[in-house]
Protein backbone atom coordinates (compact mmCIF):
# COMPACT_ATOMS: atom_id res chain seq x y z
CA UNK A 1 0.00 0.00 0.00
CA UNK A 2 2.63 1.96 0.98
CA UNK A 3 4.88 1.81 -2.33
CA UNK A 4 1.51 2.64 -4.36
CA UNK A 5 0.84 5.90 -2.18
CA UNK A 6 4.43 7.22 -3.18
CA UNK A 7 3.55 6.04 -7.25
CA UNK A 8 0.43 8.61 -6.86
CA UNK A 9 2.49 11.34 -5.39
CA UNK A 10 5.33 10.84 -7.63
CA UNK A 11 2.97 10.81 -10.48
CA UNK A 12 1.02 13.79 -9.49
CA UNK A 13 4.77 15.82 -8.82
CA UNK A 14 5.70 14.58 -12.23
CA UNK A 15 2.97 16.18 -13.83
CA UNK A 16 3.66 19.86 -14.37
CA UNK A 17 7.62 19.20 -15.68
CA UNK A 18 5.50 16.76 -17.78
CA UNK A 19 3.49 19.52 -19.16
CA UNK A 20 6.62 21.89 -18.84
CA UNK A 21 8.43 19.34 -21.06
CA UNK A 22 4.99 19.15 -23.77
CA UNK A 23 5.07 22.86 -24.44
CA UNK A 24 8.85 23.37 -24.87
CA UNK A 25 8.06 20.26 -27.27
CA UNK A 26 5.40 21.65 -28.76
CA UNK A 27 7.72 25.42 -29.22
CA UNK A 28 10.57 23.86 -30.84
CA UNK A 29 8.76 22.10 -33.18
CA UNK A 30 6.54 24.68 -33.99
CA UNK A 31 10.14 26.54 -34.24
CA UNK A 32 11.72 24.00 -36.48
CA UNK A 33 8.37 23.54 -38.82
CA UNK A 34 8.28 27.53 -39.13
CA UNK A 35 11.49 27.41 -40.87
CA UNK A 36 11.31 24.46 -42.69
CA UNK A 37 8.17 23.39 -44.04
CA UNK A 38 5.36 25.29 -46.24
CA UNK A 39 4.01 28.35 -44.60
CA UNK A 40 0.19 28.51 -44.84
CA UNK A 41 -0.67 32.25 -45.21
CA UNK A 42 -3.99 32.02 -45.52
CA UNK A 43 -4.37 30.35 -41.92
CA UNK A 44 -2.05 33.05 -40.55
CA UNK A 45 -3.95 35.76 -41.93
CA UNK A 46 -7.34 34.62 -41.00
CA UNK A 47 -6.28 33.95 -37.19
CA UNK A 48 -4.74 37.69 -37.54
CA UNK A 49 -7.92 39.12 -38.25
CA UNK A 50 -9.94 36.74 -35.81
CA UNK A 51 -7.54 37.95 -32.79
CA UNK A 52 -7.45 41.83 -34.13
CA UNK A 53 -11.36 41.80 -34.29
CA UNK A 54 -12.07 40.22 -30.70
CA UNK A 55 -8.98 42.39 -29.22
CA UNK A 56 -9.79 45.41 -30.52
CA UNK A 57 -12.62 46.77 -28.21
CA UNK A 58 -11.26 45.45 -24.88
CA UNK A 59 -7.76 47.09 -25.98
CA UNK A 60 -9.22 50.20 -26.03
CA UNK A 61 -11.18 49.91 -22.99
CA UNK A 62 -8.35 48.53 -21.07
CA UNK A 63 -6.05 51.03 -22.22
CA UNK A 64 -8.95 53.79 -21.04
CA UNK A 65 -8.99 52.78 -17.72
CA UNK A 66 -5.35 51.53 -16.83
CA UNK A 67 -2.48 54.17 -18.89
CA UNK A 68 -5.27 56.65 -17.89
CA UNK A 69 -5.65 56.21 -14.50
CA UNK A 70 -1.68 55.93 -13.90
CA UNK A 71 -1.31 59.37 -15.91
CA UNK A 72 -4.13 60.63 -13.48
CA UNK A 73 -2.73 59.79 -10.17
CA UNK A 74 0.50 60.06 -11.14
CA UNK A 75 -0.54 63.65 -11.97
CA UNK A 76 -1.63 64.73 -8.11
CA UNK A 77 1.67 63.25 -7.29
CA UNK A 78 3.76 65.63 -9.64
CA UNK A 79 1.20 68.99 -8.83
CA UNK A 80 2.70 68.25 -5.29
CA UNK A 81 5.98 68.21 -5.94
CA UNK A 82 5.89 71.55 -7.83
CA UNK A 83 6.61 69.46 -10.89
CA UNK A 84 3.83 68.91 -13.29
CA UNK A 85 5.35 69.93 -16.39
CA UNK A 86 6.80 66.78 -16.33
CA UNK A 87 3.40 64.88 -17.06
CA UNK A 88 4.47 64.48 -20.07
CA UNK A 89 7.26 62.28 -19.29
CA UNK A 90 5.49 60.79 -16.90
CA UNK A 91 2.74 59.51 -19.82
CA UNK A 92 5.94 58.52 -21.74
CA UNK A 93 6.98 56.04 -19.37
CA UNK A 94 3.74 54.92 -18.39
CA UNK A 95 2.00 54.39 -21.81
CA UNK A 96 5.25 53.13 -23.63
CA UNK A 97 7.45 51.33 -21.10
CA UNK A 98 5.52 49.55 -18.64
CA UNK A 99 1.82 49.77 -19.44
CA UNK A 100 1.56 49.61 -23.25
CA UNK A 101 3.49 46.38 -22.99
CA UNK A 102 1.56 45.44 -19.91
CA UNK A 103 -2.01 46.29 -21.70
CA UNK A 104 -0.91 44.39 -24.50
CA UNK A 105 -0.21 40.88 -22.40
CA UNK A 106 -3.65 41.05 -20.61
CA UNK A 107 -5.53 41.57 -23.55
CA UNK A 108 -3.86 38.93 -25.61
CA UNK A 109 -3.85 36.37 -23.74
CA UNK A 110 -7.25 37.50 -22.37
CA UNK A 111 -9.58 38.15 -25.24
CA UNK A 112 -7.24 36.65 -28.51
CA UNK A 113 -5.81 33.65 -26.42
CA UNK A 114 -8.81 32.69 -24.57
CA UNK A 115 -10.79 32.68 -28.22
CA UNK A 116 -7.99 30.34 -29.87
CA UNK A 117 -7.76 28.38 -26.94
CA UNK A 118 -11.54 27.80 -27.00
CA UNK A 119 -11.41 27.03 -30.92
CA UNK A 120 -8.67 24.73 -30.62
CA UNK A 121 -10.10 23.26 -27.35
CA UNK A 122 -13.59 22.44 -29.18
CA UNK A 123 -11.83 21.28 -32.46
CA UNK A 124 -9.98 18.59 -30.24
CA UNK A 125 -13.33 17.66 -28.59
CA UNK A 126 -15.19 17.19 -32.08
CA UNK A 127 -12.32 15.30 -32.57
CA UNK A 128 -11.20 17.45 -35.93
CA UNK A 129 -7.82 17.49 -34.91
CA UNK A 130 -7.18 13.50 -34.92
CA UNK A 131 -9.14 13.37 -38.28
CA UNK A 132 -6.61 16.01 -39.52
CA UNK A 133 -3.88 13.46 -38.41
CA UNK A 134 -5.61 10.75 -39.91
CA UNK A 135 -5.66 12.59 -43.38
CA UNK A 136 -2.07 13.12 -42.48
CA UNK A 137 -2.17 16.97 -41.86
CA UNK A 138 0.11 17.67 -39.05
CA UNK A 139 -1.58 20.43 -36.56
CA UNK A 140 1.38 21.91 -35.66
CA UNK A 141 2.33 23.34 -39.27
CA UNK A 142 -1.67 23.76 -40.43
CA UNK A 143 -2.80 25.41 -36.89
CA UNK A 144 -0.24 25.99 -34.02
CA UNK A 145 2.33 28.18 -36.59
CA UNK A 146 0.03 30.46 -38.06
CA UNK A 147 -1.31 31.34 -34.75
CA UNK A 148 1.32 32.01 -32.73
CA UNK A 149 2.57 34.16 -35.97
CA UNK A 150 -0.77 36.07 -36.15
CA UNK A 151 -0.83 36.32 -32.52
CA UNK A 152 2.71 38.00 -32.36
CA UNK A 153 1.97 40.47 -34.93
CA UNK A 154 -1.24 41.81 -33.72
CA UNK A 155 0.27 41.84 -30.25
CA UNK A 156 3.05 44.02 -31.90
CA UNK A 157 0.25 46.38 -33.94
CA UNK A 158 -1.72 46.35 -30.84
CA UNK A 159 1.24 47.55 -28.42
CA UNK A 160 1.51 50.75 -31.03
CA UNK A 161 -2.07 51.42 -30.61
CA UNK A 162 -2.03 51.32 -26.64
CA UNK A 163 1.84 53.82 -26.29
CA UNK A 164 -0.02 56.38 -29.18
CA UNK A 165 -3.72 55.96 -27.24
CA UNK A 166 -1.96 56.27 -23.89
CA UNK A 167 0.10 59.59 -24.77
CA UNK A 168 -3.46 61.00 -26.58
CA UNK A 169 -5.23 60.20 -23.91
CA UNK A 170 -2.69 61.55 -21.38
CA UNK A 171 -2.75 64.34 -23.68
CA UNK A 172 -6.44 65.04 -23.16
CA UNK A 173 -6.36 64.31 -19.81
CA UNK A 174 -3.58 66.21 -18.37
CA UNK A 175 -4.06 69.31 -20.20
CA UNK A 176 -7.86 69.83 -19.91
CA UNK A 177 -8.54 68.54 -16.61
CA UNK A 178 -5.79 68.82 -14.57
CA UNK A 179 -4.27 71.55 -15.67
CA UNK A 180 -1.03 70.80 -17.32
CA UNK A 181 0.10 73.45 -20.21
CA UNK A 182 0.23 71.46 -23.52
CA UNK A 183 3.71 72.29 -24.72
CA UNK A 184 5.25 71.37 -21.32
CA UNK A 185 3.38 67.93 -21.83
CA UNK A 186 4.82 67.85 -25.29
CA UNK A 187 8.46 68.57 -24.57
CA UNK A 188 8.64 66.41 -21.45
CA UNK A 189 8.03 63.14 -23.23
CA UNK A 190 11.23 62.34 -24.95
CA UNK A 191 12.98 63.24 -21.59
CA UNK A 192 12.42 59.59 -20.49
CA UNK A 193 11.34 57.85 -23.48
CA UNK A 194 13.32 57.66 -26.78
CA UNK A 195 13.77 54.94 -29.61
CA UNK A 196 15.34 52.45 -27.80
CA UNK A 197 12.93 52.26 -24.93
CA UNK A 198 9.78 51.92 -27.89
CA UNK A 199 12.56 49.19 -29.07
CA UNK A 200 12.16 47.49 -25.65
CA UNK A 201 8.35 48.22 -25.32
CA UNK A 202 7.81 46.47 -28.85
CA UNK A 203 10.57 43.47 -27.75
CA UNK A 204 7.96 43.01 -24.49
CA UNK A 205 4.70 43.00 -26.62
CA UNK A 206 6.67 40.23 -29.26
CA UNK A 207 7.65 38.15 -26.40
CA UNK A 208 4.27 38.27 -24.57
CA UNK A 209 2.18 37.64 -27.85
CA UNK A 210 4.29 34.43 -28.34
CA UNK A 211 4.24 33.05 -24.77
CA UNK A 212 0.67 33.63 -24.82
CA UNK A 213 -0.05 31.87 -28.16
CA UNK A 214 2.14 28.82 -27.01
CA UNK A 215 0.46 28.45 -23.94
CA UNK A 216 -3.30 29.08 -25.44
CA UNK A 217 -2.29 26.65 -28.32
CA UNK A 218 -0.61 24.24 -26.05
CA UNK A 219 -4.09 24.07 -24.06
CA UNK A 220 -6.00 24.11 -26.36
CA UNK A 221 -4.40 21.16 -28.24
CA UNK A 222 -4.28 19.27 -25.00
CA UNK A 223 -8.03 19.29 -23.61
CA UNK A 224 -9.62 16.17 -21.90
CA UNK A 225 -12.99 16.14 -20.84
CA UNK A 226 -16.55 17.37 -22.02
CA UNK A 227 -17.77 20.90 -21.58
CA UNK A 228 -16.11 20.82 -17.29
CA UNK A 229 -12.74 20.41 -19.91
CA UNK A 230 -13.01 23.18 -22.40
CA UNK A 231 -13.99 25.66 -19.62
CA UNK A 232 -11.58 24.64 -17.49
CA UNK A 233 -8.68 24.75 -20.55
CA UNK A 234 -9.49 28.17 -21.72
CA UNK A 235 -9.48 29.26 -17.91
CA UNK A 236 -6.46 27.79 -17.53
CA UNK A 237 -4.45 28.56 -20.12
CA UNK A 238 -5.44 32.71 -19.54
CA UNK A 239 -4.34 32.19 -15.80
CA UNK A 240 -0.77 31.07 -16.51
CA UNK A 241 -0.63 33.27 -19.17
CA UNK A 242 -0.82 36.23 -16.93
CA UNK A 243 1.27 34.32 -14.26
CA UNK A 244 3.73 33.68 -16.74
CA UNK A 245 3.85 37.02 -18.50
CA UNK A 246 4.32 38.99 -14.91
CA UNK A 247 7.47 37.67 -13.67
CA UNK A 248 8.94 37.72 -17.64
CA UNK A 249 7.91 41.54 -17.65
CA UNK A 250 10.12 42.20 -14.62
CA UNK A 251 13.12 40.34 -15.92
CA UNK A 252 13.02 42.45 -19.29
CA UNK A 253 12.75 45.53 -17.24
CA UNK A 254 15.44 45.26 -15.21
CA UNK A 255 17.71 43.61 -18.27
CA UNK A 256 17.02 46.76 -19.63
CA UNK A 257 17.92 49.37 -17.28
CA UNK A 258 21.16 46.87 -16.97
CA UNK A 259 21.73 48.07 -20.65
CA UNK A 260 20.47 51.12 -21.44
CA UNK B 1 -32.50 51.07 -52.17
CA UNK B 2 -35.49 51.25 -49.64
CA UNK B 3 -34.82 50.42 -45.88
CA UNK B 4 -35.35 46.34 -46.44
CA UNK B 5 -32.14 46.32 -48.25
CA UNK B 6 -30.55 43.50 -46.78
CA UNK B 7 -27.07 45.39 -45.42
CA UNK B 8 -29.54 47.75 -43.55
CA UNK B 9 -31.32 44.81 -42.11
CA UNK B 10 -28.21 43.44 -41.00
CA UNK B 11 -27.31 46.86 -39.43
CA UNK B 12 -30.73 46.88 -37.89
CA UNK B 13 -30.68 43.39 -36.65
CA UNK B 14 -27.46 43.83 -34.72
CA UNK B 15 -28.19 47.04 -32.95
CA UNK B 16 -31.76 45.34 -32.08
CA UNK B 17 -29.42 42.20 -30.54
CA UNK B 18 -26.87 44.78 -28.76
CA UNK B 19 -29.39 46.89 -27.15
CA UNK B 20 -31.11 43.36 -26.25
CA UNK B 21 -27.82 42.36 -24.64
CA UNK B 22 -27.88 45.47 -22.37
CA UNK B 23 -31.13 44.63 -21.37
CA UNK B 24 -30.53 40.95 -20.55
CA UNK B 25 -27.56 41.97 -18.55
CA UNK B 26 -29.63 44.29 -16.71
CA UNK B 27 -32.84 42.28 -16.10
CA UNK B 28 -29.81 39.30 -14.96
CA UNK B 29 -27.83 41.65 -12.52
CA UNK B 30 -31.33 42.93 -10.49
CA UNK B 31 -32.28 38.95 -10.53
CA UNK B 32 -29.38 38.55 -8.56
CA UNK B 33 -29.43 41.43 -6.16
CA UNK B 34 -32.94 40.63 -5.65
CA UNK B 35 -32.30 36.94 -4.82
CA UNK B 36 -29.58 38.43 -1.93
CA UNK B 37 -31.92 38.15 1.37
CA UNK B 38 -33.02 34.74 0.38
CA UNK B 39 -29.40 33.57 -0.01
CA UNK B 40 -29.21 34.56 3.01
CA UNK B 41 -31.76 32.43 4.21
CA UNK B 42 -31.80 29.45 2.31
CA UNK B 43 -28.01 29.22 1.26
CA UNK B 44 -25.52 29.70 3.78
CA UNK B 45 -23.84 26.30 3.93
CA UNK B 46 -23.30 26.79 -0.02
CA UNK B 47 -21.63 30.02 0.25
CA UNK B 48 -19.39 28.73 2.91
CA UNK B 49 -18.44 25.95 0.71
CA UNK B 50 -18.09 28.37 -2.32
CA UNK B 51 -15.84 30.40 -0.27
CA UNK B 52 -13.13 27.71 0.47
CA UNK B 53 -13.85 26.78 -3.45
CA UNK B 54 -13.14 30.30 -4.51
CA UNK B 55 -10.00 30.68 -2.43
CA UNK B 56 -8.08 27.74 -3.35
CA UNK B 57 -9.01 26.87 -6.44
CA UNK B 58 -9.80 23.83 -8.49
CA UNK B 59 -8.58 21.69 -10.71
CA UNK B 60 -4.92 22.28 -11.86
CA UNK B 61 -4.96 25.70 -10.06
CA UNK B 62 -5.41 23.85 -6.47
CA UNK B 63 -1.80 22.41 -6.95
CA UNK B 64 0.02 25.48 -7.02
CA UNK B 65 -1.71 26.58 -4.32
CA UNK B 66 -4.95 28.44 -5.89
CA UNK B 67 -6.17 32.08 -6.59
CA UNK B 68 -4.64 33.27 -3.52
CA UNK B 69 -0.97 32.37 -4.60
CA UNK B 70 -1.82 33.32 -8.40
CA UNK B 71 -3.28 36.79 -6.87
CA UNK B 72 -0.20 37.47 -4.75
CA UNK B 73 2.70 36.48 -7.42
CA UNK B 74 0.96 38.55 -9.96
CA UNK B 75 0.88 41.73 -7.51
CA UNK B 76 4.54 40.40 -5.74
CA UNK B 77 5.73 40.94 -9.55
CA UNK B 78 3.85 43.74 -10.33
CA UNK B 79 5.16 45.74 -7.41
CA UNK B 80 8.32 45.04 -8.10
CA UNK B 81 8.37 46.11 -11.70
CA UNK B 82 6.49 49.47 -10.04
CA UNK B 83 9.44 49.96 -7.93
CA UNK B 84 12.59 49.07 -10.22
CA UNK B 85 10.95 51.85 -12.61
CA UNK B 86 10.04 54.13 -9.41
CA UNK B 87 13.99 53.52 -8.80
CA UNK B 88 15.64 54.08 -12.22
CA UNK B 89 13.40 57.50 -12.95
CA UNK B 90 13.84 58.87 -9.80
CA UNK B 91 17.74 58.52 -9.94
CA UNK B 92 18.10 59.67 -13.34
CA UNK B 93 17.25 63.01 -11.45
CA UNK B 94 18.94 62.08 -9.16
CA UNK B 95 16.45 61.64 -6.39
CA UNK B 96 17.00 57.67 -5.85
CA UNK B 97 17.19 57.81 -2.46
CA UNK B 98 13.05 59.02 -2.00
CA UNK B 99 12.22 55.92 -4.20
CA UNK B 100 10.06 54.55 -1.20
CA UNK B 101 8.22 57.03 -1.58
CA UNK B 102 7.40 56.10 -5.31
CA UNK B 103 7.10 52.38 -4.41
CA UNK B 104 4.63 53.42 -1.61
CA UNK B 105 2.64 55.54 -3.82
CA UNK B 106 2.50 53.44 -6.70
CA UNK B 107 1.85 50.09 -5.36
CA UNK B 108 -0.70 50.88 -2.86
CA UNK B 109 -2.44 52.97 -5.15
CA UNK B 110 -2.06 51.66 -8.56
CA UNK B 111 -0.39 48.39 -9.24
CA UNK B 112 -2.38 46.43 -6.55
CA UNK B 113 -5.39 47.52 -7.25
CA UNK B 114 -4.99 47.38 -10.81
CA UNK B 115 -3.30 43.79 -11.61
CA UNK B 116 -5.62 42.63 -8.43
CA UNK B 117 -8.73 43.49 -10.52
CA UNK B 118 -6.93 41.80 -13.42
CA UNK B 119 -5.92 38.97 -11.59
CA UNK B 120 -9.43 38.40 -9.98
CA UNK B 121 -11.38 38.36 -13.28
CA UNK B 122 -8.72 35.04 -14.83
CA UNK B 123 -8.70 33.38 -11.87
CA UNK B 124 -12.24 33.28 -9.94
CA UNK B 125 -14.17 35.36 -12.84
CA UNK B 126 -12.85 32.82 -15.67
CA UNK B 127 -13.29 29.36 -13.05
CA UNK B 128 -16.98 30.59 -12.14
CA UNK B 129 -17.91 30.83 -15.96
CA UNK B 130 -16.34 27.73 -17.16
CA UNK B 131 -18.14 26.09 -14.06
CA UNK B 132 -21.58 27.63 -14.49
CA UNK B 133 -21.38 26.87 -18.49
CA UNK B 134 -20.50 22.96 -17.74
CA UNK B 135 -23.31 23.03 -15.25
CA UNK B 136 -25.90 24.44 -18.27
CA UNK B 137 -24.60 22.65 -21.13
CA UNK B 138 -24.73 19.59 -19.16
CA UNK B 139 -28.40 20.62 -18.07
CA UNK B 140 -27.40 20.59 -14.59
CA UNK B 141 -29.51 24.60 -13.95
CA UNK B 142 -32.38 22.99 -15.61
CA UNK B 143 -32.55 20.06 -13.10
CA UNK B 144 -32.25 22.69 -10.31
CA UNK B 145 -35.36 24.35 -11.69
CA UNK B 146 -37.17 20.99 -11.98
CA UNK B 147 -36.33 20.34 -8.50
CA UNK B 148 -37.68 23.89 -7.49
CA UNK B 149 -34.64 25.32 -6.25
CA UNK B 150 -34.63 28.77 -7.89
CA UNK B 151 -30.98 28.62 -10.04
CA UNK B 152 -30.31 32.03 -9.48
CA UNK B 153 -30.01 32.30 -5.60
CA UNK B 154 -28.59 28.62 -5.50
CA UNK B 155 -25.70 29.38 -8.14
CA UNK B 156 -25.11 32.72 -8.79
CA UNK B 157 -25.85 34.89 -5.63
CA UNK B 158 -24.08 32.25 -2.98
CA UNK B 159 -20.97 33.26 -5.78
CA UNK B 160 -21.31 36.67 -5.37
CA UNK B 161 -21.39 37.14 -2.14
CA UNK B 162 -18.95 34.71 -1.28
CA UNK B 163 -16.42 36.50 -4.00
CA UNK B 164 -17.29 39.45 -2.02
CA UNK B 165 -16.11 37.77 1.75
CA UNK B 166 -12.57 35.54 0.05
CA UNK B 167 -11.90 39.40 -1.43
CA UNK B 168 -10.61 40.62 1.77
CA UNK B 169 -8.39 37.77 2.73
CA UNK B 170 -7.16 37.98 -1.10
CA UNK B 171 -6.60 41.62 -0.63
CA UNK B 172 -4.89 41.49 2.19
CA UNK B 173 -2.25 39.01 0.48
CA UNK B 174 -2.21 40.96 -2.73
CA UNK B 175 -0.70 44.02 -0.90
CA UNK B 176 1.61 42.84 1.24
CA UNK B 177 3.03 40.88 -1.83
CA UNK B 178 3.23 44.15 -3.21
CA UNK B 179 5.25 45.91 -0.23
CA UNK B 180 7.33 42.67 0.29
CA UNK B 181 8.42 43.39 -3.78
CA UNK B 182 8.96 46.96 -2.98
CA UNK B 183 11.28 46.05 -0.12
CA UNK B 184 12.92 43.28 -1.63
CA UNK B 185 14.08 44.94 -4.70
CA UNK B 186 14.84 48.07 -2.80
CA UNK B 187 16.58 47.35 -0.24
CA UNK B 188 18.70 44.32 -1.81
CA UNK B 189 18.77 44.90 -5.21
CA UNK B 190 19.08 48.69 -5.47
CA UNK B 191 20.84 49.25 -2.28
CA UNK B 192 18.58 52.16 -1.25
CA UNK B 193 19.13 51.07 2.45
CA UNK B 194 16.98 49.37 5.30
CA UNK B 195 16.46 52.59 7.43
CA UNK B 196 15.99 55.28 3.96
CA UNK B 197 13.51 52.54 2.91
CA UNK B 198 11.46 52.18 6.45
CA UNK B 199 11.43 55.88 6.97
CA UNK B 200 10.07 57.36 3.33
CA UNK B 201 7.92 54.10 2.67
CA UNK B 202 6.38 54.11 5.83
CA UNK B 203 6.25 58.34 6.10
CA UNK B 204 3.83 58.40 2.43
CA UNK B 205 2.07 55.09 2.81
CA UNK B 206 -1.16 56.51 3.83
CA UNK B 207 -3.88 54.09 5.53
CA UNK B 208 -6.53 55.79 3.87
CA UNK B 209 -4.85 54.68 0.73
CA UNK B 210 -5.19 50.96 1.21
CA UNK B 211 -8.44 51.50 2.39
CA UNK B 212 -9.75 53.43 -0.99
CA UNK B 213 -7.96 50.56 -2.79
CA UNK B 214 -9.52 47.87 -1.00
CA UNK B 215 -12.53 49.87 -2.14
CA UNK B 216 -11.54 49.82 -5.52
CA UNK B 217 -10.89 45.92 -5.34
CA UNK B 218 -14.15 45.64 -3.58
CA UNK B 219 -15.88 47.44 -6.80
CA UNK B 220 -14.19 45.38 -9.47
CA UNK B 221 -14.87 42.04 -7.33
CA UNK B 222 -18.43 42.79 -8.04
CA UNK B 223 -18.38 43.10 -11.72
CA UNK B 224 -16.05 40.19 -11.64
CA UNK B 225 -18.43 37.95 -10.61
CA UNK B 226 -21.42 39.87 -12.08
CA UNK B 227 -20.12 39.49 -15.91
CA UNK B 228 -18.59 36.17 -15.11
CA UNK B 229 -21.82 34.50 -13.93
CA UNK B 230 -23.64 36.05 -16.73
CA UNK B 231 -21.52 34.46 -18.76
CA UNK B 232 -21.63 31.13 -17.58
CA UNK B 233 -25.36 30.80 -16.95
CA UNK B 234 -26.27 31.84 -20.42
CA UNK B 235 -23.37 29.61 -22.33
CA UNK B 236 -25.09 27.52 -24.85
CA UNK B 237 -23.85 25.37 -28.10
CA UNK B 238 -22.03 22.44 -25.99
CA UNK B 239 -18.44 21.75 -24.80
CA UNK B 240 -17.04 24.58 -27.38
CA UNK B 241 -19.66 27.10 -25.93
CA UNK B 242 -18.19 26.60 -22.85
CA UNK B 243 -14.62 27.78 -24.00
CA UNK B 244 -16.40 30.47 -26.03
CA UNK B 245 -18.31 31.92 -22.99
CA UNK B 246 -15.20 32.18 -20.94
CA UNK B 247 -13.19 33.73 -23.44
CA UNK B 248 -16.40 36.60 -24.19
CA UNK B 249 -16.99 36.76 -20.01
CA UNK B 250 -13.12 37.31 -20.20
CA UNK B 251 -13.03 40.28 -22.76
CA UNK B 252 -16.14 42.05 -21.10
CA UNK B 253 -15.30 42.19 -17.64
CA UNK B 254 -11.73 43.21 -18.50
CA UNK B 255 -12.82 45.96 -20.10
CA UNK B 256 -15.70 46.23 -17.13
CA UNK B 257 -12.71 46.04 -14.56
CA UNK B 258 -10.79 48.74 -15.62
CA UNK B 259 -13.73 51.12 -16.52
CA UNK B 260 -15.13 50.70 -13.25
CA UNK B 261 -11.93 51.16 -11.26
CA UNK B 262 -10.67 54.35 -13.25
CA UNK B 263 -14.02 55.92 -12.04
CA UNK B 264 -13.99 54.93 -8.38
CA UNK B 265 -10.37 55.98 -8.60
CA UNK B 266 -11.38 59.65 -10.00
CA UNK B 267 -14.28 59.55 -7.50
CA UNK B 268 -11.86 59.08 -4.49
CA UNK B 269 -8.64 60.82 -5.48
CA UNK B 270 -10.07 63.94 -7.17
CA UNK B 271 -11.60 65.55 -4.61
CA UNK B 272 -9.55 63.99 -1.21
CA UNK B 273 -6.04 63.89 -1.96
CA UNK B 274 -4.39 61.95 0.90
CA UNK B 275 -0.50 62.62 -0.53
CA UNK B 276 0.92 65.78 0.75
CA UNK B 277 4.35 66.16 0.25
CA UNK B 278 5.01 69.04 2.28
CA UNK B 279 2.52 67.32 5.04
Amino acid sequence: MGSETMTTVLESAAKPTRVLGGVLAMTLDALVILCTRRFSWREAVQQAWFIARVSLVPTLLVMLGFTLLVIFEVNLLLKDLGALDLAGGIAGIASVQQIGPFVTVVVVAGAGGTAMCADLAARTIREEIAAMQVLGIDPIQRLVVPRIVAAVLVSLVLNVLICAGGLVGGYFFSVYLQGVTPGAYLASIPLFTGLPELGVSMFKALVFGLIAAIIACYRGLNVAGGSKGVGDAVNQAVVITVAVLVPVSLSITLVQFAVL
Amino acid sequence: MSLTSPRLGVLRDASIRGIDAIGAHGVFYARVFKSIPRTFRHHPGEILRLIAELGTGTGALALVGGSVVIVTSITFFAGAVAAAQGFESSSSIGVGSLSPLLAAFFTARLSTPLLAGVALSVTLGAATTSQLGAARISEEIDALEVMAIPSVPYLVTTRLLAGMIVITPLYVFATLGGFLADYLLLVFFYDVGQGNFSHYFFLYLHPLDIVFSYIQVLGMVVVVMLVHTYYGYTAKGGPAGVGEAVGRSVRASLSGVMIVNLLIAMAIYANFNTFHLAG
